[in-house]
């Protein structure tokens, strides 16, 4: 489903480049629940970045099943993303003006899709998600697992075959942790493909298969 | 494009404090610009209406009677009936030539409320040799009492003309009438004949009829919005002086004092109060206008600063798969719903405004050229904020964004 290859981003400063990636390569299967897991500045956000094709890769090749992805422009990104990615991040970033529903319905807003449709679809994963009495809510009036899981059912609704998730569990407690890749666990056995960033070794049994990064280079 | 308009729909409604502020203070400017610019149309019009009036009349020597008791707005300055017109003419037969006006010059029918009405009426070739149809200015029934009160009146037979006359065919007229929930009486003068005709039931063979405000009985009717007027050109200007002192002396007995007659050259005087108003609304306006100027900036630069704030919620939304046209049109939707609510109560102000300063003055006139400025206003306002701020969309990277918020 996913292939990089040769992989390297360099960040380039006053006179300064820093090396983020070097020479990954990395091949996900279609249905995985794969972690990445390193030290923070180790490159696994930029790896994360560069799969959810929010970033682009200095050189090297990444394929999205047979989408070459470093060819896309800009607009077609984002239509790619719309339609194959789904992005669980640390600070959950929903946007505070509009309340969990409006939040979760967001990416098919931009498909396109009615607003009755959008509602629908997006109180149906908030109930999976155990919020159906807080459709109404806006970020603010949500503690930070509930807000987790609004970023989650967003992720969801435009049924991306992969989800990627930076520190999913980065700002929440130790239960809610817990419930949060309880929900991540479920929804990859419902066939959605994960990738997950996170520098807490304690969550590499949820996975499949665990990636270890160093210094922007695949150790494991 | 649909959920570009519905998510800055909701921004708006989020935001609605600020929003507010924005909305209310072009409302404001934009309500002044219509003041402004209809005044001064309506100004401009009334200057060439009576200019008009003047050309027509032929005037020598005009000399109005007017009612020095009229109040704007509380009663009409009927203090000059028809009765005296035709007693002042007959009188001064020979010596001078008399035209008789009911200056319906205000706009205020809704307000009025009639208990007696009289109706005049007489022959087409009278009214025409008698009032100069078409040059004079007479309320309509219709415009007093609703479109159906002529027909109510002649039996099913009458038509409203819209404008001053209403034309009527044959027909039975009562002594009163029920017009919606009110009583209205009615009393006929012939004027061909000269003659009241009081009866009811009586034959109206005419082919005009005429509706003139009378002040006859005491708080019968309220017509708020006419004066009557006559004009009298005298044979020989030198007596002019002392006949019109007479005049006066003349009707107010006859009205038992109730009026202070006097005498002036009112078509003048209103056009130099028009032109006055003209001149002052002209600096208004110019002033208005570099507000609106100022204030387009300070708009502008409040609602770019404004949305520059947001700059991670674009980047979650590029992450949830938006373009940049999707950005673009929620931007532009945003600025075109708050600029547009802004113009269109500024519209709704400006009128107020303007009716409320004008109505005593003369008649209130809107051009659609009155709401050109703020309909402009509710484009560009949105366009520069959109100028301003596409840049910074466009330059706006997810990974980056977030990680520096």
């Amino acid at each position: 489903m996913i292939t990089l290859s040769n992989v390297n981003k360099t960040y380039r400063g006053k006179g300064v480049s820093t090396a983020a990636l070097t020479d990954v390569s990395l091949t996900v299967g279609k249905g995985d629940f794969v972690i990445i897991y390193g030290k923070s500045g180790c490159g696994k956000s930029t790896l994360l970045n560069i799969l959810g094709t929010m970033d682009r890769p200095t050189d090297g090749d990444y394929h999205f099943n047979d989408t070459d992805i470093c060819g896309l422009k800009f607009n077609e990104l984002s239509r790619f993303r719309n339609r194959h990615i789904g992005f669980i991040f640390q600070s959950f970033y929903l946007i505070n003006e509009l309340t969990a529903l409006e939040n979760v319905g967001m990416p098919l807003g931009y498909a396109g899709v009615g607003k009755s449709e959008r509602r629908k679809r997006a109180g149906e994963l908030l109930k999976m998600v155990g919020l159906e009495d807080k459709l109404k809510n806006k970020p603010s009036q949500l503690s930070g697992g509930e807000q987790q899981r609004v970023a989650i059912a967003r992720s969801l609704i435009a049924g991306p075959s992969l989800v990627l998730a930076d520190e999913p569990t980065g700002n929440l407690d130790e239960k809610t942790t817990g419930d949060i890749m309880d929900l991540l666990k479920q929804i990859n056995q419902n066939g959605t493909t994960i990738i997950m960033v996170t520098h807490n070794p304690d969550l590499a049994h949820y996975a499949d298969r665990v990636v270890r990064m160093s210094d922007g280079r695949i150790v494991q | 494009m649909r959920y570009s308009i519905q998510k800055a729909a909701v921004m708006i409604r989020s935001n609605i404090r600020i929003y507010f502020w924005i909305v209310v203070e072009l409302a404001l400017i934009t309500g002044v610009l219509v003041l402004a610019d209809a005044t001064h149309r309506s100004a401009d019009r009334e200057i060439r209406r009576l200019s008009d009036i003047y050309r027509e009349q032929e005037l020598y020597i005009d000399y109005y009677f007017l009612d020095g008791s009229y109040v704007p707005g509380e009663r009409a300055a009927c203090g000059i009936t028809l009765e005296d017109f035709l007693f002042l003419r007959e009188r001064y037969s020979g010596q001078a030539t008399f035209r008789y006006y009911v200056y319906d010059n205000l706009h205020l029918f809704g307000d009025a409320v009639y208990q007696n009405i009289y109706l005049v009426w007489g022959s087409e070739e009278f009214f025409e040799e008698q009032f100069g149809r078409g040059r004079m200015e007479f309320g309509s029934l219709a415009g007093y009492m609703g479109p159906e009160a002529g027909a109510m009146l002649s039996g099913g037979d009458a038509r409203v003309s819209g404008s001053s006359v209403i034309e009527v065919g044959r027909g039975s007229y009562p002594d009163s009438l029920n017009i919606g929930g009110a009583e209205y009486r009615f009393e006929l003068l012939d004027v061909d004949g000269m003659i009241p005709v009081s009866q009811a039931g009586a034959e109206i063979d005419s082919s005009c009829c005429l509706f003139l405000p009378i002040e006859e009985r005491p708080g019968d009717w309220g017509q708020s919005n006419a004066r009557t007027i006559f004009s009298v050109c005298f044979e020989d200007f030198r007596e002019a002086p002392e006949l019109v002192q007479e005049m006066i002396t003349l009707l107010m007995d006859r009205h038992e004092g109730k009026f202070n007659y006097r005498y002036s050259d009112v078509l003048n005087n209103y056009v130099s109060r028009a032109e006055d108003i003209l001149n002052e609304i002209d600096l208004f306006s110019f002033i208005a206008r570099v507000c609106l100027c100022v204030a387009v900036f300070g708009i502008t630069g409040v609602m770019t600063l404004f949305i520059r704030r947001r700059r991670k919620a674009y980047a979650v939304s590029f992450a949830c798969g938006a373009r940049k046209r999707n950005i673009c049109a929620e931007l532009l939707f945003e600025g075109f719903m708050v600029c547009g609510a802004g113009s269109v109560l500024g519209c709704l102000l400006g009128f107020l405004l303007t009716r409320c300063q004008l109505q005593s003055t003369f008649q209130v006139y809107f051009f659609f050229s009155c709401v050109s400025v703020p309909a402009l206003l509710s484009l560009v306002i949105p366009l520069l904020t959109g100028i301003v701020i596409l840049p910074d969309v466009n330059a706006v990277n997810p990974v980056e964004t977030m990680k520096s918020e």
